[in-house]
Parts: C-alpha cells; structure tokens; sequence
C-alpha cells in the first residue's frame, strides 16, 4: 500500500461502514496464484457471488480452497487476474482497508486481550467512539449468544466459545464480506452440528455476502446458497447443492460430494450402457461409446427380494444380485451386492424390523436410468 | 534475493505481478544492524585470525609475507607439543570428573517430586549467573593455604602443614570441575527426560535389581545426553582461561592461557593466531568423536 | 517404589551441592572479614572492605563503564537481535536457515579464540580499549541469545494472530505494536535481563580490548585477584551476586522465570 493508494481509496477503511444497499457483491475473474516452482496453486477461477449469499468453497485438502479464501482476504497477492466487489477493483488493496471480516480455523484470538477487547479491536482501528464500540461489542457477544462474556481471557474459555468470539469479532465492524476458513474443523460433531445452523442464521439475519472454506460436504450441502466444488487449483463446478449433488460436472464431484459407486463400464449409446453382464438404461449423455465410468449414488438403488421380480416396471433398470456383505451403521444398512461382475454398494434406510437379508441371499436391484450417470475415463 | 513472505505482506504491495521481483526493501532492512554487527565482530575478525595464523611478523609488527612457518614451528616445538597433550589431558580429566560429580545430581532431580525439582533445578543452573572471576576467586578462598579447607584439616590435627591445592594443576581441575558442573547438569537432565520412570519399574517387575536396573535402563538411555555434557565440558575446558590463569598461578601452561600471553604480553599475534586455530582444530575433532558416538547410540 | 533413593545417596548429592555452591557461599562470610590478608575464617570481622571498596576509584571507575556499557549493550541487542529475528520469522528466502546458524555462530566459538580475533581487527580499526569496541564486542557475544530467544518467542505466536489483526483493519505498523509486540513481550524481557547479565560479567573477550584507560569491573576484578590476594574482592563478589539476584528477582515478578527461560 502507498499513501497516494490510501489517500485516493474512495472507501477510507477507517470511515464507519455505513449500511450501503449495493455492499458486497463479490466477483473473481480469472483469480490465479503461482507460488515460487511454476506450479499453480490456483488457476483462473471465476465466479459471481451475489449480495447476502452464502457460498461454501469445497474440496479435498490442496485444492486451492483456503489459498483462494487468503486471496480474497488480500494476505496472498494474486498472481493475475481480479477480485471485484461492489463493481470495485480490491485485487490490490491491502488486507487491512479491504473492510472483510475473516474467521480463522484456530481462531485466533489474541491471547492477550479479554474477549471485549478482542471484539473491540477493529472497532478501534475504525476510530469508533468508546461509547459506541462498548454498545456494538455487548451486540455481537449478544449475537453469538455470550453476553457477559467480555472480561473473559480467550484461554479461559472451551473452543466452540471461543469460535463465536471469533464471529463475533468479525461481524461487529460490518464488514463487507465475511470470510470463515474451516471455522468448524475444530469442533466436535456435536457441537459442529450446532454451529452450523447458527452461523447460516447469524448470516441470513444479516444478509451478509459470506464466503465459507470446507473440505465437509455435509457442510457445505446444508449451509450454502452456492456450493464451488475445487480440485488441482481449479474451479470444478459451481452450483446451487442440488446442482452439485444431482448434476455433478465431472467424475471427481461425483465422487467427492456424497457417497456414490464408480464403476468401469462401456458406453454403447447415448442412452445405453453395458455394466458387467447386463445392458442398461442410462441418463443422457453425449459421450462416444467406448469404455467409460459410471456412477450411481447407494441409496438411489432399491432393493426387492427376488420373488417380487413381476413387479418391475420396465422404465427402471434392474439387475440380479448376490449379497456379499452387510454393514449395520445404524441409520443404514450398507450392503455389497455383486450384480455378476461389478460389485455394487446398496443403502437403505433402517426401520426396526430390518430387510432380513442374510450374505449369500440372492435380491434385484432397481434405479431409474436418471441415477445413473455416465463420465469420461 | 527472492523474497515471499510466510502471511501478512508487511512490505509495499505494488502490482501483483511484479512483487516477486521487487527488491526486498523491508527484511533487508531489518536484517542489516544484525549483519553489521556479525560482519564486524564475528565474520571479519575470524578471517583475520586465519590470515594473521599464516603471516610473518612479532612485536605487534605483521608483514606482508605468506607462511607456513607458524605452524611448522608450532607443531615441531616439544614446548608447545607437550602443551597440546597436557590440554587435551586436563580437558579429558576434567570432563569425566565433571560427568562423575554431575550424573548423580540429574539422577536425583528425576527422581524428587516436582515441587523439589524446580528448587533444585534453580540451584544447579544459578551459579550461571555468578561471573567465573567470582567463582574462581571463591575457590582460592577455599583451597589456599590460609583457606578453608587447609585451616579446618590443621585446625582437626589431621595435617602439619598446609596442602599445596592452588596454584598447581589440582587446583585448575577442581575449580573447572565446579564450573562446569551446570552446563554438564543441564545436558544431563535433557537425557533424563527421555527416561520415563514406568521403564524401571517394567525392569523392576522382571526381576531387574537396583543396580543391574541402573546398568541395563537408566543408563543406555541416558548415554545422548552423558555425550553432549561431555562434548560441551571438553570443549569448554580446552578453553577455558580464567580459572587456570588464576588457580594456576602462573605455573600451569595451556593453550588458552598460551593464546592470551603471546597475544597480549608478548605480542606475538600470528603465534596466538596459529595456536587458535589449533584449538578451533581439536574442536572439529571432539565435535567428530561426538557425532560418531551419537550415530551409534540412535 | 522403584525410584526411591538410599540415604547414601542423599548425602552424596548434598555433598555435590555443597561443592558446587561453596565457592558462592564463601565469599559471603569472607566480606565481613578485617584481615588484610586472604584467610578463612577470618580472625576477626568488619565491615571495612565494603567501606574499601567505595575508595577504590579503579573500581568504582571500571563498575561505572561496565554498567553504562550492560546498558547501552542490552538496549542495541534488542534493537539489532528482535528485528532480525523477526525478518527470519517473518520471511521466507534462500540463506535463511544460513544466516540464522551465522547469527548464532559466535556461541560456538570459544571467546579465548573470538577475543583474539577482535583484538586482530579492532587494532586495524581503532577501536582498541574504547567504549565503542567493547559495545561492538560485547554484542557479539549477546546478540545470539537474542536472536535464539526471539525466534523461539516468535514461533509460539501463530500467524493467524497477526493476520487476524491485519483483517480487522490494522495497518502494518499497528498489528506490530499492538499484537506482535506485546506477544513478544517475555522473550523480550528474558533477552533484556540475559543480555545485561551477560555483558556485565564478559571478562575474557574484554580482557584482550580493554587498556589502562578503560577497562571494565570483571576485568578490574581480575587483575586485582591475579596480583592480590585479600578480601576485598569477596566484598565486591557479595555486592554483585545481590545485584544478579536483583536482576532475576525482577525478571521473576514481572513474568516468572519459567516463563522467561521459555519453558
């Protein structure tokens, strides 16, 4: 940052935010991130996130995801490309007059300051007036549900308290996005549960445009508007969760998002696909036959006992099998089903009597040809 | 230099692309008190000692001229030969004295309960604080012939006449053996860390005695930090110089009391030159030793 | 229990202790002695050699330089040592780990042998028996401490911390003075202490720079030891050790020891 930078900004970070209808409308443009080795970390991702959206940034470890969330934050400089908000170039702007609130995986609180201080200090870079600042921070512990916490020492306080410290400490300066790195990595199930709603909450009251890193796909499912599944540094689709979840663009969210069998198979048609030893009906594709994957997510697959065979419709695939395993996990019944060749794995949900289904019992299994969906090699 | 920076950028931000190129005003910037302060005191001054180490020159006069000839005479002088034997001996002495006095002190802190351990712990390494002059000036009070020890052994009619324990070797190894002794404790009790006190008591249920417990648990794993006590004793009291200036009175003749005299007294500055090198020499040696036996021990 | 220990065993460790504190609990008594000579126990007692001690002007002299120089020493290692550790903390380039073992080198090196070499290059620099030699000298023995204390300091502050301070709306400088440094502040005060300790007994480095116009109080300390035996200086060792346990008292109250040493 130079001073003429700072003195042309036309947004000075320390004026008050005012509540401004257009705030937070974020756009990256072919955002890219080259570290030191010619490799990628991050390649031209692209995306339009609209105001008071929520979208969750999903993918395995190394995909990019937090090396994209610390180049919107302005703590890693862009390689190329840019980041707009609100129509306004930041790809610049150093972190501190970028006006984004961030919540980091472990917090980060600092240790030496009680928790109203901790929630007071961007307040107090913003030149808030004492009296205002003690009103706001009693409102955001109030938001997050810890009032009469302020004289607190982060240390003195289990790790789910000192996350909402943490959210609170990033909304109470308005920002104009909030950004949340794996805020819930490092919480029981439980407790992540918990969090989870709250912050979909706490963000819907406010309306505020917030980006949300996960590697969790549940997470990433139940909270967000918009989902960006990432791999190898780039944007492998974006989407509403159903889009993701129902339409996936590729085998690798397919395979990431939710549990789904992949299997080899070969593509006889545009709507036609050979699976081991049966033919089947499949979702349209446009892929040229030849051998290619396939996938079908367990619990779309029904089970019938094999002497209910008449019953079939004739739109529905349905293959022969022999059970090879079963796997009680509680809400579900996981079971290995070997259709002569590929094995498949089946869920069903539970119901206290059971299916009585034992290993070596012999069962059809249906799915519609919608369910099945058909990916390059 | 190619500079990135680990998280925040606290240096200028200028256009993204070219950053990488920039040159790296801020680390260097706050690099540069350090380096001067090791490029005028640390870096020139040992490549001035190595260069002086091959001129020609005494009285406090160099000249130009490149030789060999200091350490030719160095090394083929029975003086100075003698002088590098009886260092390394007392050095030798010294440090298993050192570890003897030491091993039982580390033993019993691992042993008490932790209340005690940090008291103690605070009295091994406290005499740190309190200068070598100091120490050593402690132990002509104690070791001279109107001191401590000789009035209280004639005073007891045990001995006629004072025993001569200053100004002589003996008096150089117990003082140094002293002073040693907390750097010794302390890399002693880093070892006694990796002995957890379940391994005994496993030894214990097997049938192992105290003794044979001692031998066959405690001190195998012990043996990483006995050798750093050791390697650390040694080199320290190879050059050491204020206690066998003082204690020895004059009549005990090492390679650092050998430096400082040529250097400041006789101002023969490439013969303390080349005697430094020496010394930086059996450093690399009992640096080498330690290595191997450590290599063996993991 | 199997860790048990024998009596014997207890008494050899007292006897270790003992030999190991006696040459510092000695001197204490020796001060209050009124002979002229060096002699335990004294034959009779006094306070004349503290009285003594004021009228030495060498050694009043040397106790002045040696204090403004653990001064002046102790404030330019922290200026020098912090923000260096901090830019090796900090950044990331080629050389890093190089310069870090380089600032930390003169630990390795014996001061018999370093302060030779500085008495090679201070003659050639004028800088023999002056203040600014010794400060100079006396850094480099200091700074590495400094450099290792900071950096273990540092490397207990997670970045994060900073980060999160910088996402707030602090400008560089302002994460620096209101997180960074008040994190900082126990390696800071444990450098401070180490470092005045430190300079204030450097004898042997200062022994080959210092003259007949300047020297310091361990260096006055030795000469006199080395051409004098009498109980002077026992009364010189109390005050100084009561001053040593001043330093670490102080330490103590303002973050625990402990603390201090990094533990």
């Amino acid at each position: 940052m130079t001073l003429a930078q700072r003195t042309l900004d036309p947004r000075p970070a320390h004026s008050a935010p005012a509540a401004r209808p257009e705030r937070g409308h974020l756009r990256l443009e072919g955002v890219t991130k080259r570290f030191a080795g010619d490799v990628n970390a991050v390649s031209d991702v692209n995306l339009d996130l609209e105001r008071g959206k929520l979208l969750g940034l999903l993918g395995p470890s190394g995909c990019g995801k937090t090396t994209t969330l610390r180049m919107i934050a302005g703590l890693l400089p862009i390689t190329s490309g840019r980041i707009l908000v609100d129509d306004d170039d930041i790809s610049l702007r150093p972190p501190h007059q970028r006006d984004f609130g961030l919540v980091f995986q472990n917090y980060a609180l600092f240790p030496h300051m009680t928790v109203a201080e901790n929630v007071a200090f961007g307040l107090d870079m913003r030149r808030v007036p004492k009296a205002e600042a003690r009103r706001r921070v009693a409102e955001a512990l109030e938001l997050v549900r810890l009032p009469g916490y302020g004289e607190r020492k982060p240390r003195e306080m289990s790790g789910g308290q000192q996350q909402r410290v943490a959210l609170a400490r990033a909304l109470v300066i308005n920002p104009r996005i909030l950004l949340l790195d794996e805020p819930l990595s490092n919480l029981d199930a439980k407790l992540r549960d918990e969090m989870r709603r709250e912050i979909r909450e706490i963000q819907q009251r406010l309306g505020i445009t917030t980006v949300f890193v996960t590697h969790d796909q549940v997470e990433a499912l139940t909270m967000c508007d918009v989902v960006g599944v990432m791999s190898g540094g780039r944007l492998a689709q974006i989407g509403t969760p159903e889009d993701i979840y129902e339409r996936p663009a590729s085998l690798f969210v397919a395979d990431f998002v939710g549990r789904t069998n992949i299997l080899d198979c070969e593509v006889l048609n545009g709507h036609r696909v050979r699976l081991g030893d049966g033919v089947y009906s499949c979702a349209a594709t446009t892929i040229r036959p030849g051998k290619a994957k396939v996938a079908i997510r367990p619990h779309r697959i029904n089970l019938t006992p094999h002497r209910d065979r008449a019953l079939l419709s004739t739109s529905t695939n349905s293959a022969e099998g022999r059970v090879l395993r079963t796997t009680y996990v509680g809400d579900i019944v996981q079971y290995d089903i070997d259709i002569g060749g590929p094995t498949l794995q089946v869920e069903t949900p539970t119901h206290g009597r059971g299916l009585a289904v034992a290993v070596g019992d012999k069962l059809l299994c249906e799915w519609r040809p919608d369910d099945m969906l058909v990916f390059e090699r | 230099m190619a500079v990135s920076e680990t998280s925040l950028p606290l240096a200028d931000a200028p256009t993204a692309t070219a950053r990488a190129k920039v040159f790296p005003v801020v680390p260097v910037a706050l690099l540069a008190p350090m380096m001067l302060v090791n490029l005028i005191a640390f870096i020139l001054p040992v490549a001035q000692l190595v260069r002086i180490s091959f001129l020609e020159g005494s009285g406090g006069v160099l000249t130009d001229t490149t030789t060999i000839g200091n350490y030719v005479d160095f090394l083929t002088d029975a003086y100075y030969l003698s002088m590098i034997w009886n260092s390394v001996l007392l050095a030798f002495v010294v440090t298993v004295l050192t570890l003897l006095c030491a091993y039982p002190i580390a033993m019993f802190l691992h042993t008490v309960s932790p209340r005690w351990r940090n008291l103690l712990f605070v009295m091994t390494i406290s005499p740190l604080l309190v200068s070598s002059v100091v120490r050593t000036y402690g132990w002509m009070v104690l070791l001279g012939d109107q001191g401590l020890v000789n009035n209280m052994l004639v005073g007891m009619g045990l001995i006629a006449s004072p025993l001569r324990l200053v100004n002589n070797t003996l008096g150089v190894v117990i003082g140094l053996v002293e002073i040693l002794m907390p750097y010794m404790a302390l890399s002693l009790i880093a070892g006694f860390g990796r002995l957890d006190a379940s391994l005994s008591e496993a030894a214990a249920s097997l049938g192992a005695g105290r003794l044979s417990r001692f031998r066959r648990v405690t001190l195998p794993l012990t043996l990483p930090g006995v050798a750093l006590g050791c390697l650390l004793c040694f080199v320290l009291s190879i050059s050491s110089f204020i206690t066998p200036k003082l204690l020895g009175g004059g009549r005990v003749f090492l390679l650092a009391t050998e430096i400082y005299d040529q250097a400041v007294i006789q101002l023969e500055w490439p013969l303390a030159a080349t005697i430094s090198v020496a010394v930086l020499v059996l450093f690399g040696f009992a640096l080498a030793v330690y290595s191997n036996v450590v290599r063996r021990f993991d | 229990m199997v860790g048990s220990t024998t009596v014997g065993f207890r008494v050899l460790v007292t006897g270790l202790y003992l030999f190991l504190l006696a040459p510092i609990l000695i001197v204490v008594p020796l001060s209050f002695s009124d002979d002229n000579i060096l002699t335990f126990p004294p034959t009779s007692w006094g306070v004349r050699w503290y009285a003594q001690m004021f009228e030495h002007q060498a050694l009043v002299n040397a106790f002045q330089v040696s204090l403004s120089l653990a001064a002046i020493v102790t404030v330019l290692s922290l200026a020098a040592g912090i923000p260096a550790a901090y830019a090796l903390h900090r950044f990331r380039f080629r050389g890093r780990d190089a310069l870090m073992n380089l600032f930390t080198a003169p630990l390795l090196l014996p001061s018999i042998v370093l302060g030779l070499s500085i008495l090679l290059v201070f003659v050639k620099l004028q800088l023999l028996a002056t203040f600014v030699g010794l400060v100079v000298a006396h850094l480099i023995v200091t700074t590495p401490y400094v450099v290792r204390i900071m950096s273990t300091a540092l490397t207990t502050l997670p970045p994060s911390v900073e980060e999160a301070a910088t996402m707030l709306g602090a400008s560089p400088l302002v994460v620096f003075r209101r997180v960074t440094l008040p994190l900082m502040m126990p390696g800071l005060v444990a450098s401070a202490a180490l470092s005045f300790l430190l300079s204030f007994d450097e004898v042997v480095i200062s022994l080959f720079i210092t003259g007949p116009h300047i020297t310091t109080l361990p260096v006055e300390i030795f000469n006199y030891v080395e051409s004098r035996t009498d109980p002077l200086i026992a009364a010189v060792s109390v005050v100084l050790v009561a001053a040593t346990l001043l330093v670490v008292l102080l330490v103590e109250r303002s973050l625990g020891l402990s603390k201090a040493m990094g533990k």
